[in-house]
């Protein structure tokens, strides 16, 4: 499961994108090995979720150059990107909240299926059978992600962790081959992250390459075969989660500013939070 | 709580054939019961529920906010009565003709603001609406009859009968309800009625999850305006004589309420909004002066009451089995 070189599935080179004055990603350079799990870190307002933004296509950017298996990514509309395999989560989550689970996990089979208006009023042969397939998908994703049982709840009656993963099973029901994560173990607890991770390893397991911006660190330490590091929308360090930890740059960046310490009350703050949802529920 | 629901729901599943077999039943011997004059106010309900319906896959299903529906309404009537009337095309060919010239008016003219939210949007197809009325008014070409209108002579036949009373017109009507219903009723359970309904709850989200936003909008605003256009030269045909005072901003509104009224994306919904919009300032004409009042006050204590409408829309189920959850 090493990456090589040789087995990239999505590279950036020298990708840039400024924000009116700010240059949110400078110069951007990276590779997300075929069947990796990679992470981007940095500390908040890096640049990572603009990154995520520039690969989905909700942004374009000013300069570089984006490929996804060979295929330039730059210029095609979020629902293309998908359409090409990749697919992503929000860090914030947005479901379809007065919809069901099944039917946001729906969604995810949408651009894998054809049928327009005219097949769907006829109900055509053809429209049957790529909804039975479909449902079958979706029925697969949410099993993956142990919340089967959830089927017929609407999105926003569940809980949080839930929620995260009801995210990731509608990334995972587009039949992506890269999924990218914005901070799926954001919000949740020690036992939830656990759970994550090795539903997360058995996603690259079967196959699909994972590449994830994660805070906690325990988790991005514990799931990733590379992680690259950025600050201030340039990548500074890059390897494996051990080469990273003990990098100079790297340390200065997390631990030589008084940064560390407000991420590490951010996130007891979320935790805390996430238990006491727990417990009221 | 599910179990018990899902009881209920099943009753209704199970003899829905009944249910629907004794209200078409009913529906078709209602003419025969009641005055001329009732039966015109049913006509116009089903008028009005075609509409509502149109205007329901817009506001209701993709939650695009257009108070301009009756723009599409009116493109329909005219293209009725100019081509009836000038060249002679049959009434019922010009069903889906002015069906697809309305369709086409949609999709060029929402075109360029289909991508604006809520209120934006809101404002113009407000302005759509007036547009067209005042274009009708200024008599382009002198096509449209200006402030007076247009007449139309013509009559649907039908195995050598003409449509003219108003049970012919009855029948007519909720034949076309009817077919919308069923045709409505495949798209909301189908891939395309869930694409309308994934924009509507978060666009951004739709469209990352590999949904042609543009394509869902686009489609719902075309086939929206090509209903209201079709529904246009029955109206057209029932009325005789059409002007652009029956096609105000106001009416639009009234549309637009019926859909929130009933739900949004609630087809049942829409049925029961626009029969009470119809019917009860019927039963009200002693109130006539009132009827604003009353309406506005209805809206009032519905959005304080039941802001998800007179019959929300149902979820569509997996139909779970009793104790068939891990």
């Amino acid at each position: 499961m090493t990456p090589t070189a040789d087995a990239r599935l999505l590279s950036l080179v020298s990708v840039s994108k400024n924000f009116g004055g700010l240059r949110a990603v400078d110069s951007f350079d990276l590779n997300v090995a075929k069947g990796s799990i990679t992470s981007l870190i940095g500390p908040n307002g890096a640049g990572k979720t603009t990154v995520f933004n520039l690969i989905t296509g909700i942004y374009r950017p000013d300069s570089g150059s984006i490929t996804f298996g060979g295929t330039p990514l730059i210029g095609m509309l979020p629902h293309q990107v998908v359409e090409a395999g990749v697919a992503r989560t929000f860090q914030t989550l947005r479901l379809f909240e007065n919809l069901t689970c099944f039917e946001n996990v729906l969604a995810g089979q949408h651009c894998r299926c054809k049928a327009g208006l005219v097949a769907c009023i006829l109900n055509t042969q053809a429209r049957r059978a790529e909804e039975v397939r479909a449902h079958s998908e979706a029925e697969r994703c949410l099993r993956q992600l142990r919340i089967w049982h959830l089927r017929d709840e609407l999105a926003r009656n569940l809980s949080y962790g839930d929620r995260r993963r009801l995210e990731i099973a509608r990334a995972m029901a587009s039949g992506p081959t890269l999924l990218i994560l914005d901070e799926p173990a954001g919000g949740l607890n020690e036992r939830e992250s656990d759970e994550l991770m090795d539903i997360i390893r058995e996603i690259r397991d079967s196959g699909i390459t994972v590449f994830l911006i994660e805070h906690d660190m325990r988790v991005v330490m514990g799931i990733s075969d590379h992680v690259a590091v950025m600050e201030y929308g340039r990548k500074i360090s890059e390897g494996t989660p051990e080469e990273v930890q003990k990098d100079p740059a790297v340390i200065e960046a997390y631990l030589g500013t008084d940064d560390e310490d407000e991420q590490a009350e951010a996130q007891a703050d979320a935790r805390l939070e996430a238990e006491a949802g727990e417990s009221v529920q | 709580m599910r179990s018990g629901v899902s009881k209920q729901a099943s009753f209704i599943r199970a003899h829905s054939a009944w249910f629907i077999g004794a209200l078409v039943l009913a529906a078709a011997a209602l003419p025969l019961f009641i005055s001329d004059y009732w039966t015109d106010v049913c006509v116009f309900w089903g008028i009005n529920v075609l509409l509502g319906l149109s205007l329901n896959i817009i506001v209701g299903e993709v939650g695009l906010f257009n108070m301009g529906q009756m723009a599409f309404f009116a493109i329909g009537a005219y293209t009725t009565a100019i081509l009836s009337e000038r060249f002679g095309v049959n009434l019922w060919l010009l069903i889906p003709i002015s069906g697809l010239v309305a369709a086409g008016a949609g999709y060029v003219l929402t075109g360029p603001i289909i991508h604006l939210r809520g209120d934006y949007l809101l404002m113009v197809t407000i302005g759509l609406n007036e547009m067209i009325r005042i274009t009708l008014i200024n008599n382009p070409f002198g096509l449209t009859g200006g402030p007076n209108g247009l007449i139309v002579l013509d009559q649907f036949r039908i195995f050598g009968r003409v449509i003219q009373r108003p049970a012919d017109f009855y029948y007519l009507v909720w034949s076309a309800v009817a077919l919308l219903l069923f045709c409505l009723g495949r798209l909301q359970r189908s891939r395309v009625g869930r694409a309308w309904n994934y924009v509507r709850e978060d666009s951004i989200a739709a469209e990352a999850t590999g949904v042609n936003t543009r394509w869902a909008k686009a489609l719902a605003f075309t086939l929206g305006a090509g209903i209201a256009g079709a529904a246009g030269t029955i109206f057209a045909a029932k009325m005789m004589v059409i002007s652009p005072d029956s096609f105000t901003f106001m009416e639009s509104v009234i549309l637009f309420c019926i859909v929130i009224l009933g739900g949004m994306g609630s087809i049942p919904g829409v049925i029961l909004a626009s029969g009470a919009m119809m019917v009860l300032p019927e039963l009200l004409r002693n109130f006539a002066q009132y009827r604003m009042l009353l309406f506005g006050l209805a809206m009032v204590v519905m959005m304080i009451f039941r802001p998800q409408g007179l019959w929300p829309s149902r979820r569509w189920m997996t139909r779970l089995k009793e104790g068939e959850g891990e």
